[in-house]
């Protein structure tokens, strides 16, 4: 067994691998080497946008990092995985663990693509571009975060193979929308409780104090931006 | 021997995995957290298999963080961890130590479950290897053939010293390749032991599944064991107390019938004896 092995088939034969999936295949060596893989991809991701600050904040945000995305997936995962069986879904809960974990792969290799831009500005940028600094993360965040929901949506949504009735494959598909929108809100919130992953200007922080949310810190870093 | 052939013998994993009814491959059987690690591979790929560990370790650790943080604030260690580094590093440490341990005591338990899969499956991996043999002598026995295209200008003697590496030449001078000839017997040979790693494999899962079958059907009985006894117990009581009384009720009887005896009438030939004898006296 290979730790990138399915991380690297999602690049190159992504159907193949997909259609494994479907058919039960192999499918506790794709979740331990999907979720390794993940791990390796969001650590050192985390370490880079941690070593803006120090080098304490990159190894707590090369824990942080992994730990917001596979969590997140896994705080998610029962409602999908019952209300989707609750509607006539056959897959198993194994399945739909691959499935996810297929999303944060992708996630992962992305982010591990933009890896090297991160690194470029950060070796550019000065410690008083925070706010730069976090705004492009958060943009290369949610960009790969976007392409990730989509791969999900595309392998998850229901086919007319599996009911015959049309209101409740409609239903399925409302279900796994509402779905990602439950999963990019308990994200973006774990994201704020686990912050800070790129530490500003000040001393090293674990974590800051449970006050405002997500959208609200990501306005005051634009305002904070083009406000001066 | 045609490769074709060769290929027809081996046992794909997928097919080990239909045989054996549980996930398999190189590394390890069952799944990677609740498994069990195959014997052979510490000793096939020890830097692999240290690395994948430590992430596991590690990452285990990192999932169950929340766990550490109810454990650690649960033992009201939160406000004496401090506010740095200090309370995510216990919480981690708590968190890995209590997931490992019970994934540690899982994978042991396995591998004693496991042992006779676990051999048979190392066999497996010999009985490929010796597929691969097999499959390089049948190369080796067609190189001859395939020397004149690859070195046109070599003299055929050369050819055949070269195929039979240090094989003797005959009077002749042509070239025999007996010793490296893949023979019907040895392929009958591979086909009688992949017949029976098969069997094998299947015995194997046949045990298993009566052993959890017996387990369930004798369940109740093991679950309920002490109770059993108890009413065992209380029932030979109960029989004993029945005897004991039946004992006593039979003698009551018979010290009722002699009393009986012994106030009416029937004392006489006793009297009679007394009399006798104390008239004798008197």
């Amino acid at each position: 067994m290979n730790i990138f092995d399915s991380a690297l088939r999602l690049l190159s034969d992504r159907p193949a691998f997909i259609a494994e999936i479907q058919d039960r295949k192999q499918l506790n060596q794709k979740i331990a080497s999907l979720l390794l893989s993940s791990f390796i991809f969001f650590a050192l991701y985390g370490l880079i946008i941690g070593s803006f600050h120090s080098w304490l904040q990159a190894i707590s945000s090369a824990i942080k990092l992994p730990a917001l995305y596979l969590l997140t997936l896994m705080i998610c995962m029962p409602t999908l995985y019952i209300f989707n069986g609750l509607f006539g879904s056959k897959r198993s809960l194994a399945q739909h663990f691959t499935f996810l974990l297929s999303a944060a792969a992708i996630i992962a290799l992305l982010l591990c693509g933009f890896a090297p831009i991160t690194f470029f500005f950060l070796t550019t940028v000065t410690a008083a571009d925070y706010s730069f600094f976090l705004l492009l993360n958060v943009a290369i965040l949610a960009l790969t975060g976007l392409f990730g929901v989509l791969f999900l949506y595309r392998v998850m949504k229901p086919g007319e193979e599996e009911t015959a009735d049309p209101s409740i494959l409609k239903l399925r598909k409302t279900i796994l929308r509402g779905w990602l929108l439950l999963y990019g809100f308990v994200g973006s919130q774990l994201g704020w409780t686990l912050r800070p992953f790129f530490g500003s200007t000040g001393t090293f922080e674990l974590f800051r104090p449970r006050d405002g949310n997500f959208l609200t810190g990501v306005g005051m870093a634009i305002a904070r931006l083009f406000g001066g | 021997m045609e490769p074709s052939s060769l290929e027809l013998l081996r046992l794909p994993w997928a097919e080990i995995e239909r045989l054996c009814g549980l996930e398999v491959n190189d590394l390890w059987v069952g799944s990677l957290w609740a498994g069990a690690y195959r014997w052979g591979a510490w000793r096939r790929s020890p830097a692999q298999l240290l690395l994948i560990e430590l992430l596991v370790v590690v990452l285990t650790g990192i999932l169950a963080l929340p766990l550490g943080l109810w454990v650690l604030r649960h033992l009201g260690l939160a406000g004496a961890a401090g506010d740095g580094a200090m309370p995510l590093g216990l919480s981690l440490a708590i968190a890995m130590g209590l997931v490992n341990l019970l994934r540690y005591r899982c994978l042991v338990q396995n591998r004693r479950r496991w042992r006779s899969l676990l051999l048979i499956l190392e066999e497996v991996d010999r009985f490929h290897e010796a597929l691969q043999a097999w499959e390089l002598l049948g190369q080796l026995q067609h190189l001859p053939d395939l020397l004149p295209d690859l070195l046109p200008d070599l003299p055929p003697a050369d050819r055949g010293n070269v195929a039979t590496d240090g094989a003797a030449l005959p009077e002749d001078g042509l070239p025999q390749y007996g010793a490296l000839r893949t023979s019907p017997a040895g392929l009958e040979a591979l086909a009688i032991t992949r017949d029976t790693l098969v069997t094998g494999l299947l015995a194997d899962r046949a045990l298993r599944d009566r052993h959890r079958q017996s387990r369930s059907r004798y369940g109740d009985l093991v679950d309920h064991l002490d109770q059993n006894l108890a009413t065992l117990n209380a029932l030979e009581v109960s029989q004993r107390a029945a005897e004991r009384a039946e004992l006593l009720q039979d003698a009551l009887e018979i010290g009722l019938a002699v009393r009986q005896n012994i106030l009416s009438g029937p004392s006489v030939p006793l009297a009679t004896g007394r009399s006798q004898q104390g008239g004798g006296l008197l």
